[in-house]
């Protein structure tokens, strides 16, 4: 059985029996692997202590037929930052569910491994701003994907975006102008803004998203056309995501 | 199955015991068969008991016979201190140190946003009412050290932080016996940052 080392994120955890846990790990060399953490439930099993959500490794395992074994494991980094404060718990959450979902298993994309570390990064930070971090990790990581939303002008007649309000069609992944609205089907009215802040977050680096600056209506609005668009995209809705929005609410950010 | 029906049978359904694979559910279906009248009576009345008396203690939601509890029912214990924590059995664990004279609250599982669960899928209402009462002076929470027990703790904290409650939590560190050359980094950190005079 071959044995490889690689280095990851643990975008998700969940039980395999009454002793082991399988992780999916996110890696910088081989994509999305799912490695079981022998022993991990039990206390003094030295996968234990890895074997948590958002835990950045380097690790040794070898290749099953459908899971692979981990041997070895060090972290490099655990995020302190992102465990103390429940909206970035909830945040990064969602941000390992958002990649989990869209990865596919062992297919190598380096630039979506950089996201998800700077973004958790980011997030881990208690000066920077959860929401314009987490809008710009979704438009970026849509781009790696192949699902770059079109935000220039129109996605039907490459018109140029006008108007202090701009339509947008979570269906088709775009903007869309008042002439080719009626044929478009099911539309969002967004404010220009929000298209605006959109097209900055998507071309410009992660690690300037708290520059941004922009009122709460055109965050709530670059939140639900996003999250329609992702809805549309994976064909389901996220679990994270209610428990987000649940806390972002309560904590009036 | 070369096995006659009734014992492929009772081998299907020992299967569903967790731990027991097809071997061990093979192996107990027989020690079953072959021990004595009276042993298998037992086991069956302990089971059929067990089902029938045991049910959650409608203060702190432990596994109980009695209701309330023997430890909320218990006037020698300090009912101003609750301790949190995940599951029936955590209260055992609690038990077992001799050093707790409160009273407990068992929330039945963690906060785990990727799996669906929230706070409402939790006992946190009936913790909350529970504290209504002005003569609790501290929570102690006793959540696991994962990512999904601090959530819950976390989230715990400000909820009951803003009812003029004290609210603690449980130190992490080093297990006893163990070796400081193989404690992971984490833990090792926060020992050392929960270090105490001596």
């Amino acid at each position: 059985m071959p044995t490889y080392n690689a280095e990851g994120v643990v975008v998700r955890v969940r039980d395999l029996n009454d002793t082991d846990k399988v992780l999916h790990i996110l890696t910088r060399e081989y994509g999305k692997l799912r490695c079981v953490a022998k022993a991990a439930r039990r206390p003094k099993s030295r996968f234990t202590p890895a074997a948590q959500l958002f835990n950045h490794l380097q690790f040794q395992a070898y290749t099953g037929r459908n899971l692979d074994t981990l041997t070895q494991v060090e972290i490099l980094s655990s995020f302190p930052g992102l465990r103390e404060d429940l909206v970035r718990i909830a945040a990064a959450t969602y941000a390992c569910e958002l990649v989990d979902e869209m990865a596919q298993e062992r297919q190598p994309l380096e630039p979506v491994f950089a996201l998800l570390l700077t973004a958790l990064r980011l997030l881990g930070t208690p000066e920077m701003p959860v929401e314009p971090v987490l809008r710009g990790y979704e438009l970026k990581l849509l781009a790696l994907m192949g699902f770059q939303p079109v935000l220039t002008g129109c996605l039907a007649c490459g018109a140029p975006v006008e108007g202090s309000e701009v339509y947008f069609s979570p269906g088709a992944g775009g903007v869309v102008c008042r002439r080719c609205a009626p044929e478009a089907g099911a539309l969002r009215v967004l404010p220009r803004a929000a298209v605006e802040a959109m097209r900055f977050l998507l071309e410009g680096d992660l690690r300037r998203a708290h520059v941004l600056r922009y009122s709460p209506e055109v965050g709530s609005s670059m939140a639900r056309a996003l999250e329609q668009y992702l809805e549309y995209r994976l064909e389901r809705r996220l679990r994270s995501l209610d428990f987000l929005q649940q806390v972002m609410d309560t904590a009036g950010r | 199955m070369l096995y006659p029906e009734p014992i492929a049978r009772l081998i299907e359904e020992l299967t569903k015991l967790p731990g027991v694979g097809p071997k061990s559910a093979q192996r107990l279906a027989f020690y079953l068969l072959n021990a004595p009248g009276e042993d298998v009576e037992r086991l069956l009345g302990a089971i059929q008991t067990a089902r029938e008396r045991i049910r959650y203690c409608s203060v702190c939601f432990t596994l109980t016979d009695t209701d309330p509890c023997a430890i909320c029912a218990n006037p020698d214990r300090d009912h101003g201190t609750i301790c949190v924590v995940e599951e029936p059995r955590d209260v055992i664990a609690m038990e077992k140190t001799r050093e707790y004279r409160g009273v407990y609250h068992v929330l039945h599982g963690t906060i785990n946003p990727m799996e669906g669960i929230g706070p409402e899928e939790l006992r946190v209402r009936e913790l909350l009412q529970r504290l209504a009462n002005p003569g609790i002076r501290e929570v102690i929470l006793c959540t696991n050290p994962t990512t999904e027990g601090e959530a819950t703790a976390i989230y715990l904290a400000r909820v009951i932080k803003p009812l003029g409650i004290k609210v603690t939590r449980i130190a992490r560190g080093l297990p006893v016996g163990g070796d400081l050359e193989y404690a992971d980094e984490v833990t090792l950190a926060k020992a050392l940052e929960g270090r105490r005079e001596i």
